[in-house]
């Protein structure tokens, strides 16, 4: 049951649909029957129960990722987890699930339950605004196993455990039951506390979601602004109280990272002496032809070339337990207030050229849309008691998202983006379309300032949103419009 | 606390019969997931990766592994197909005695009460065998011939998993297979009886077929008959070297001299490899048990009371909890795949050891309750099939087994606690229907 829900419930009893794609794209009117579909695994088809498709899609996920894919990042949060020590290097909070879930299922399983149902649940629940409960769960199956969708949420990590929980707390606002909205917020506060850039992307979903009780407009936007700021401060609270040890190091490095592109992007050269003393303290390696270095050094997909290789510039902590010292970190910070602040065009420049390459505008080649199985050597992984051989099907299923990979657009972000953008005006009659869209590019836009590399996954929220908001706006303008036909008829 | 109470009986009486089925599941899960290996549950995933399937292991559930390992690599697969067919079955079985809900809930307790998770959770040809016999035996009893034929393609299944399989699922057949209800006795054994022969020879001719590494499978000239030798000798009269040695001519014998002291230790035989030396262990066993049936049968009751722990000694907790062989470090390495105990598991599995030695895991009891409760089911031919089963199956045991292990006795252990639950819930409907 879901609030102002387009087609009432019992339109999926008097009508169920026929077909998969009629399921999306037409709703209430599948009745149009043809001999073929009377009979065999059509009628399987047309009768499956909705949670009979919503298991089918959702073993396609756990049959291609099975037992949960690990990047390196995956494996930090895991010793994490198990070591019981946790730093700021990544949300406290995703180590701190990930040890609770270790307590009923060890590995990457538990985590991977928990956000593959959540992702599933949640989009189910946001469909069934759009359409009667099977055609909701083909598209929410259909939609879990849409290659650029299934790629990053097969791996455990923060991205794709921040979309299932955002899907499940969107998912869960619109339901018309107090109780289940409630939990909707729980899982936007969780959302929020697994990673930095899901406090912008609940923003939108909460304030025009989020009803209690009703209200005039500027007392339930209040509301909703306040419990949004609530569960921001409780999530911050959670990491705090949960860091062991304050590290500092994804600040740094991206501190470091803008301060190269500032250079970077600058005319001329800086003299060795005037770069040592605005860098100094920084831990830099190198103390002749500085600004050259860092100009050949720099690369906006990725800090990294920065931090480590033969041509790294800089000298920073990269063991995970390991902190910045404060003088290094304050050193950094004056450093980028400097030239950051002092070069804003420059830094624009830096940024512009960095987005560019997260959106795959001109730099195509995204780092890990397909994650290696195995990121570690493979006796550190039967040593955390993990699995070091996939299936000949996964192996397959991986071949297949690689060619799709290489051969389509399929997995370029800023498609994504301009379909969210074009959808915008279109969704406009549909607050909660509209909510996930500006959610999805809200969060995307968080990117400009935050991003240190290229990686596929942080679009995740925007894909997914966009990827929704395609199917829930044309279903919802052809019901309309038929509608509409009909009164004039 | 009287409403939370409340509220949780109200939660769990609005539980459907799956949700329950799910929840035992999981329960299940928490203490097996992925599932426990031993040392031949490793060694068969490896024959399946090499695609050498031999008849060491019974060739069918090698091949089963090979598909199911393309899907999830590991044992999760055969764990997940074991599991299932076992609460299916034993869910569809015990609906025919009482509602689906509590149907439901008896299928989930049995799946998880330690006699049957123990075995269950180990990728076990007797695992694989329960599950299959449990859902078989649920849908021969279906009106639907399409449904029927299913139950003997899982009886085929089961009966290729092990050598005594064919005594276990021979009452569950011939009392409940019938192609149409119609038929009159007389047509009707018969033809059950036919079917439960056309499934044992076709268990046989798929082993057999799927075997790549040898030949074909011979179980019986490689542990059965060489055990019973050993056997028969430790308790046969004094014999002397030069009696012996015609009879086990050609034999894969260890020792050379002082052959019957020898039969006391382990190491008394290799396995047959050639055809000869499998004519000739057929040959000593012929010529050895006739002549000494005494002795071949002091081996054999005194094999059973040690199997069934009919003895007042402590019991060593047999329970397997491993999630590789827990006797070569290099196994994980092997297999690619290793896991560790979640924080839950670790207190189930230490539960399960120390269960492994109460009065829980002496089989016997599950034997005497057999047949204290074999009289009342009579009356009722599932009931009957299923009570006879099990002991039929723990009396092919009596000529089959050559270890102790007690997941032998699985099946056993399933069928009397089954029979007892169906059994209670007839009785108490009887009551209350006469009350």
């Amino acid at each position: 049951m879901v609030r102002g829900s387009v087609l009432s419930v019992d339109s999926s009893k008097r009508r169920p649909p026929l077909t998969i794609v009629g399921v999306i794209l037409e709703t209430e009117s599948m009745n149009a029957e043809t001999p073929a579909r009377n009979t065999g695994w059509w009628r399987a088809l047309s009768d499956a129960p909705p949670a009979a498709i919503l298991a089918v899609g959702w073993l396609v996920l756990v049959v291609y990722a099975y037992p949960g894919q690990l990047s390196w990042d995956s494996l930090e949060y895991l010793r994490a987890a198990r070591d019981g020590f946790y730093t700021d290097a990544h949300p406290p909070a995703m180590s701190g699930l990930w040890s609770l879930t270790e307590l009923f299922v060890a590995g990457p399983s538990g985590m991977f339950l928990l956000q593959s149902l959540a992702f599933i649940t949640g989009l189910y629940l946001a469909m069934r605004k759009t359409f009667p409960a099977r055609g909701a769960a083909w598209s929410a199956a259909l939609l879990t196993v849409f290659p650029p969708i299934l790629l990053p949420m097969g791996v455990v990590d923060e991205y794709a455990l921040m979309v299932g929980l955002l899907m499940l707390g969107f998912g869960a606002l619109l339901s018309i039951q107090r109780r289940i909205n409630v939990l909707g917020l729980v899982a936007l506060g969780f959302a929020i506390a697994v990673h930095p850039t899901a406090r912008v992307a609940a923003f939108p979903l909460v304030v025009l979601l989020f009803e209690w009780p009703s209200r005039p407009a500027l007392r339930r936007y209040t509301v909703a602004v306040g419990v949004w700021l609530a569960m921001t401060v409780l999530a911050a609270g959670a990491n705090w109280a949960l860091t062991d040890l304050q590290i500092g190091h994804a600040r740094a490095e991206r501190n470091l990272f803008d301060i190269a592109g500032v250079l970077a992007y600058s005319d001329a050269d800086r003299a060795d002496a005037d770069a040592q003393r605005v860098l100094a303290g920084t831990g830099l390696r190198i103390d002749h032809m500085i600004h050259a270095k860092v100009r050949a050094s720099y690369a906006p997909r990725d800090a990294s070339t920065l931090l480590s290789g033969d041509n790294a510039i800089w000298e920073l902590p990269l063991a995970p337990d390991t902190p910045v010292p404060d003088a290094q970190r304050d050193a950094i910070a004056r450093a980028w207030d400097n030239l950051a602040l002092g070069r804003p065009l420059q830094y624009l420049s830096h940024r512009l050229a960095v987005t560019e390459c997260v959106l795959g505008i001109l730099d195509l080649e995204h780092q890990a849309v397909v994650v290696p199985r195995y990121p570690v050597a493979r006796e550190i992984m039967l040593d955390a008691g993990l699995a070091t051989r996939s299936s000949g099907l996964q192996d397959k299923m991986t071949d297949a998202a690689r060619a799709l990979v290489d051969n389509t657009p399929l997995f370029v972000p800023w498609i994504y983006l301009v379909l969210g953008l074009v959808l915008l005006p279109f969704a406009g009659r549909y607050r909660d379309i509209v909510a996930l869209l500006v959610s999805g590019l809200a969060a995307e836009a968080t990117l400009f300032v935050t991003a240190v590399d290229n990686s596929y996954a942080q679009s995740l929220w925007l894909i997914t949103c966009a990827c929704i908001a395609l199917v829930a706006v044309i279903a919802r303008k052809r019901t309309w419009k038929r509608r509409k036909t009909t009164v004039h008829t | 606390m009287t409403a939370l109470l409340a509220d949780i009986r109200r939660w769990f009486r609005g539980l459907s019969p799956f949700a329950i089925l799910l929840i035992g599941w999981l329960t299940f899960m928490l203490y097996a997931y992925p599932g426990f290996m031993s040392f031949e549950s490793v060694d068969q995933l490896l024959q399946a990766r090499a695609s050498e399937i031999s008849a060491a292991y019974p060739p069918l559930m090698t091949a089963l592994w090979q598909v199911v390992d393309c899907v999830f690599a590991g044992p999760f697969g055969m764990l997940v197909i074991q599991t299932v067919c076992f609460l299916a079955g034993a869910y569809l079985l015990l609906k025919r005695f009482m509602p689906a809900r509590p149907a439901a809930f008896c299928a989930s307790l049995l799946l998880v009460v330690p006699p049957v998770a123990a075995v269950m959770a180990v990728i076990w040809s007797d695992s694989q065998m329960t599950g299959f016999l449990l859902l078989g035996t649920a849908l021969v009893l279906s009106p639907r011939g399409s449904v029927k034929i299913g139950s003997l393609a899982l009886f085929i299944a089961a009966t290729a998993m092990r050598i005594d399989a064919a005594a276990l699922t021979f009452s569950l057949i011939v009392l409940l297979f019938a192609w149409t209800p119609t038929l009159r006795w007389y047509k009707r054994y018969p033809i059950a009886l036919l079917v439960w022969v056309a499934v044992t020879l076709a268990a046989i001719v798929v082993n057999n077929a799927l075997t790549t590494a040898d030949e074909n499978s011979h179980p019986w000239h490689d542990t059965i008959a060489p055990s019973d030798i050993a056997g028969t000798l430790r308790n046969a009269p004094p014999l002397s070297d030069a009696e012996l040695q015609p009879i086990l001519a050609n034999t894969p014998l260890l020792p050379t001299h002082d052959i019957q002291d020898a039969a006391q230790t382990e190491l008394f035989y290799d396995m047959p490899r050639t055809a000869a030396e499998r004519a000739a262990i057929g040959r000593a066993w012929k010529e050895l048990i006739p002549t000494y049936p005494a002795a071949y049968l002091e081996y054999r009751l005194q094999l059973l009371i040690d199997r069934i722990r009919l003895h007042g000694d402590d019991i060593a907790s047999t329970t397997y909890v491993w999630f590789t062989d827990v006797n070569d470090p290099d196994s994980a390495a092997k297999l690619g795949f290793s896991a560790r105990p979640a924080g839950i598991q670790t207190v189930l599995r230490d539960g399960m050891r120390a269960a492994g030695s109460t009065e829980l895991f002496r089989p016997y009891v599950y034997l005497l309750l057999a047949l204290v409760l074999l009289p009342f089911c009579f009356r009722d031919r599932e009931l009957l099939a299923l009570g006879l089963s099990g002991l039929v199956g723990e009396l092919a045991l009596f000529f089959t087994a050559t270890s102790l292990d007690y997941r032998y006795s699985i099946w056993l252990v399933v069928t009397a606690i089954m029979v007892a639950m169906m059994l209670a819930k007839r009785n108490r409907t009887r009551r209350d229907s006469t009350g």
